[in-house]
């Protein structure tokens, strides 16, 4: 077993929205609500969810870069929040993210040379232009894109290409852990697969820990070694990623794997398995169980109470009547 | 310190290794540099206006500029029998109420409209940025009470306000740069300010965060940068109404004094023989109108350049 | 395709765009038939031409700089490309519905959902009286499964979850009961277990009124579960079509083939291992090489295929491939 490179406890993410102008109550969304995973090193973790689920916002917390309401975020040990600001920017090093959208995660005004200097500029600012150069060019080298790639705008690029130098953009300084925050998701297919397979090599070459934070079960299924499955701010499941996948314990977790269609039109006619009603808002959470409003096994308990998480053969669920 | 445990020297492993990553051939478009300038230039090739308008701008300079070489009589020699003649071989605007060459003081009118339209606005439109862009970067109470105090300017009649800040420091050339700085940064404080709002979502702004940069070294290189095209046209559409505002200034009397050939001032000295010696008030007053709207054009153009490219 | 009755006959339509780096032909040349009551899907990846496929058909292409530069599109007897404004303005909403990717910004947001489903109503049917309307949107936002639609109705489009007003979407779509549904990514932007209700709404809805669709997507999963037949495009022609059963045993596209292999999964990859990917990138279409587009990608390529463009060929029952290496056992 590994060590626990990264871990969380008991995080809590919370954001208000001021009450309305005539009176009624101030809104709060609980964006992460008591969210504790653990992440071992070189593995491949992945927050999969819907919308609302809260899965952005912890693989931002986690990085400190929205800031957190409770719990705490470790870092090889180390409590994130007793650090100082210095020892944290200098900590950013190790930690990297990779955004969903190849567009907006580049400075349109800044050649890619620029964008890959940023990362030398601001912690080894003492390397010469001429390191810096040679760095930026083994980067490019090693996502695949030609080293006459620096002297070119980002909307040159095709979003694969975009993508390819943001990836590079995180290596930069050798990071050990980089949170994926939808990265192929805006992606056609076939670069999808060209862009996984390059995480998957980086991640051997580079010995990395990544976050993949996804909404796309068959990607979570191919790469990922543990999952953990995420409603409303709360985690409902968390497993290995085989045991889950042939075994949901949890009817969030059964009815999002069936919800994905199949590329197989023979597989058409099957039963189909499908949740009623809306994913509910996150300022009006129902009371009890916050996926009682749409799972068709919920009881009277579950509207009422909220289920605590229990470990169940090496997974970790959160429901009243887990699926065993 | 952790650090230590990991590789901490400074060569980037290459895939050099046998099993490394082959880079695929990844055909890069072919070189196209669209940049900020070059999408400038082709919208003025395309806005026939504004390049109508660039050109009347540009020749005002050059005659601005060249005057005392290309004129034959200066604006200040008085000539008393010779006043308010109209249009003549001699004179070709005319003379004025002192018997003063129209012209030779049109076109020097012409060095200070140019002087008055982008020295203000330059000053107003730094001003408002970096304040616009403070605003809603940093946000909080910094937020709030640069926003107040740009309400509080803008609550006023611009023109009104000049008046009272001219009235106060004294009515002169200089002074015009100050109160039409003071009048004029709070509106383009708004437009920077609200779209500093937009661009600190935006991912790359986050990259920036997690790597570490420092706030002022991302307002610096990557707010500012990317608001540029929307401050330089606010600064082209700023000019003009420096311009008109100076004009009225003088007009009114609080502006530039005489014998300084202000536009503003030719028509206010001018408008009391409108019916006996029209020109003398109409052709500057014209003069006003085409370099107002020749910024204007221009400005328009510019606007149209930028919009399409900041929608990539 | 088989011998059964079609609504929509589209052929070698082309489009172009003016563009100042020169004339970008997003569709050049692609002939495909819809047959009636069933789904035909259009396939393909950013830039292939199957939006603006679905424009073009429905007289939403902005001319300039667009311009259908040739073809035509056959529904009942009529070349939709011919028409007039005002003519295809009577079609649209009528006879031929479109429904969008993004709900959201498809919907009037400062008008109730009710007044926008109505519209469509009283704009071709103006005769109707008010309560009859009112009625009638009632209904229809029942039928696409809308809660509480007598409330709803006054309900704005942003107090609406994204796939409530995808229905709300549907239900303009449908409220005059056209004859052909034409969907862009109409799942693309919900989430999973959303896509899965709205795709089980459509399916369901068009075996009940009979309505034939035009599905365009990217994502091959949704094809396997709602298509009949296929349509592959690629760079803005269509590279392989033919009934799906068909398409998916048998892909005889080497690009098909290189799509569905690529998918993670259910490839045919095992867990962990690298993904099959196709090299390359899509050529950029004023850029496009002579000869077959896909060959610069292509493993199987041979020199003949970059000299000319392969014509579609039968490879079964109503199965064509645009390939010269097809009818060889690969």
């Amino acid at each position: 077993m590994n060590n626990i490179l990264v871990q969380t406890k008991g995080l809590k993410v919370t954001f208000s929205a001021e009450a309305g102008m005539f009176g009624g109550e101030a809104r709060v969304v609980k964006a992460v609500d008591d969210v504790s995973i653990d992440i071992a090193e070189r593995e491949t973790y992945a927050l999969v969810g819907e919308s609302g689920c809260g899965k952005t916002t912890l693989g931002r917390a986690i990085l400190r870069l929205v800031p957190t309401t409770g719990g705490q975020v470790f870092f090889r040990g180390e409590d994130l929040s007793s650090l100082s600001p210095e020892t944290m920017r200098s900590l950013r090093r190790k930690m990297q993210i990779i955004f969903q959208d190849p567009y907006a995660s580049l400075n349109p005004r800044m050649r890619v040379r620029e964008i890959l200097a940023e990362p030398f500029r601001t912690h080894e600012s003492k390397m010469s232009a001429k390191d810096v150069d040679e760095r930026i060019a083994a980067l490019l080298s090693v996502v695949g894109m030609r080293s006459d790639t620096m002297r070119k705008y980002p909307h040159q690029f095709s979003g694969g290409q975009r993508q390819r130098i943001g990836i590079a953009r995180a290596l930069a300084l050798n990071p050990e852990f980089i949170v994926c925050d939808e990265a192929v998701s805006a992606l056609d297919v076939s670069i999808q697969a060209q862009v996984l397979n390059l995480l998957s090599d980086l991640q051997k070459e580079f010995r990395l820990t990544y976050l993949f934070i996804t909404h796309n079960l068959s990607v979570v299924r191919h790469i990922a070694d543990k999952v953990c499955v995420m409603f409303l701010g709360k985690a409902m499941e968390i497993g290995d990623t085989e045991d889950l996948f042939a075994r949901p314990f949890h009817p969030y977790t059964k009815f999002l794997i069936a919800a994905a269609p199949v590329p197989d039109p023979t597989q058409r006619d099957r039963e189909r398995l499908l949740l009623k009603g809306d994913i509910p808002s996150p300022i009006n959470l129902p009371p009890g169980c916050r996926f009682s409003t749409r799972c068709p096994y919920a009881q009277e308990r579950c509207r009422m109470e909220e289920p605590e998480t229990v470990a169940l053969e090496g997974r970790a669920v959160s429901c009243h009547y887990p699926l065993v | 310190m952790h650090d230590d445990e990991r590789v901490s020297d400074n060569k980037m492993k290459t895939p050099d290794s046998g099993q490394g990553i082959a880079p695929e051939k990844i055909e890069v478009k072919k070189d196209d540099v669209e940049t900020l300038f070059g999408d400038v230039f082709r919208a003025f090739q395309k806005n026939r206006s504004a390049l109508v308008g660039l050109c009347v701008v540009l020749f005002i300079t050059v005659l601005a500029l060249s005057a005392p070489y290309v004129l034959s009589h200066d604006p200040y020699t008085m000539n008393l029998d010779n006043r308010n003649q109209p249009p003549s071989e001699a004179h070709w605007f005319g003379t004025d109420t002192y018997g003063r060459d129209l012209m030779a003081r049109v076109i020097f009118g012409a060095r200070i409209s140019l002087v008055i339209g982008l020295i203000p606005a330059f000053l107003a439109t730094c001003i408002g940025s970096i304040l616009g862009v403070a605003s809603g970067f940093y946000g909080g109470k910094t937020d709030f009470w640069i926003m107040r105090l740009a309400d509080v300017v803008l609550a006023f009649p611009s023109l009104l306000l000049a008046m009272v800040i001219m009235y106060t420091l004294g009515a002169n050339l200089f002074n015009i740069f100050i109160a039409l700085s003071i009048v004029g940064w709070a509106s383009t404080s708004r437009i920077v300010r609200s779209q500093t709002l937009a661009l600190k979502e935006k991912e790359f702004v986050e990259a920036a965060r997690a790597l570490g940069v420092k706030k002022r070294t991302i307002i610096f290189r990557h707010i500012l940068p990317n608001c540029l095209p929307n401050i330089m046209v606010v600064f082209t559409m700023s000019i003009p109404s420096a311009i008109m505002q100076e004009a009225g200034l003088s007009f009114l009397g609080v502006g530039a004094q005489p014998p300084t050939p202000s536009w503003g001032l030719l028509v206010s000295q001018g408008k009391e023989f409108i019916f006996s010696a029209p020109w003398v008030a109409i052709i500057p007053g014209v003069a006003i109108l085409i370099l107002v709207l020749a910024f204007n054009f221009m400005g328009d153009g510019l606007r149209d350049a930028i919009d399409p490219y900041m929608k990539d | 395709m088989s011998a059964q009755e079609t609504i929509l006959d589209v052929k070698n339509l082309r489009t172009l765009f003016l563009t100042r780096k020169g004339i970008v032909p997003a569709v050049d040349g692609i002939s495909f038939s819809v047959r009636k009551g069933k789904v035909t899907g259009l396939v393909g990846e950013s830039g292939c031409g199957k939006s603006v496929t679905s424009l073009s058909i429905m007289g939403l292409i902005p001319q300039p700089p667009g311009k259908i530069a040739g073809g035509e599109i056959l529904f009942e007897g009529r070349d939709l490309s011919k028409l007039s404004y005002k003519e295809m303005c009577r079609v649209r909403g009528k006879d031929i519905s479109m429904i969008f990717q993004e709900p959201m910004t498809s919907l009037n947001p400062v008008k109730t959902v009710g007044y926008q489903v109505g519209e469509v109503l009283r704009i071709h049917q103006r005769d109707v009286a008010d309560a009859e309307v009112r009625r009638r949107v009632v209904e229809m936002l029942d039928l696409v499964g809308i809660p509480e639609p007598e409330s709803r109705v006054r309900a704005f489009p942003h107090q609406l979850s994204g796939g409530l007003r995808q229905r709300v979407m549907i239900a303009m779509a449908l409220i005059c009961d056209p004859k052909l549904l034409v969907a862009d990514e109409p799942t693309t932007a919900l989430d999973v277990t959303i896509q899965a209700q709205v795709l089980k709404l459509m399916m369901d809805l068009q075996r009940r009124i009979g309505t034939s669709i035009i599905l365009i997507t990217h994502d091959l999963g949704v094809v396997a579960e709602t298509c009949d037949d296929v349509n592959v495009m690629y760079a803005g022609s269509i590279v392989e079509q033919g009934d799906v059963f068909n398409i998916f045993r048998n892909p005889s596209h080497p690009y098909t083939r290189g799509l569905l292999r690529s998918i993670p999964d259910t490839g045919g990859t095992g867990r962990k291992e690298r993904l099959f990917s196709i090299d390359g990138m899509v050529p950029s279409l004023t850029d496009l090489p002579p000869g077959c587009r896909f060959a610069p990608r292509c493993t199987q390529a041979r020199e003949s295929c970059f000299k000319e463009m392969p014509e579609l060929v039968p490879v079964g029952e109503g199965h064509f491939v645009r390939c010269n290496r097809a009818r060889e056992a690969c």
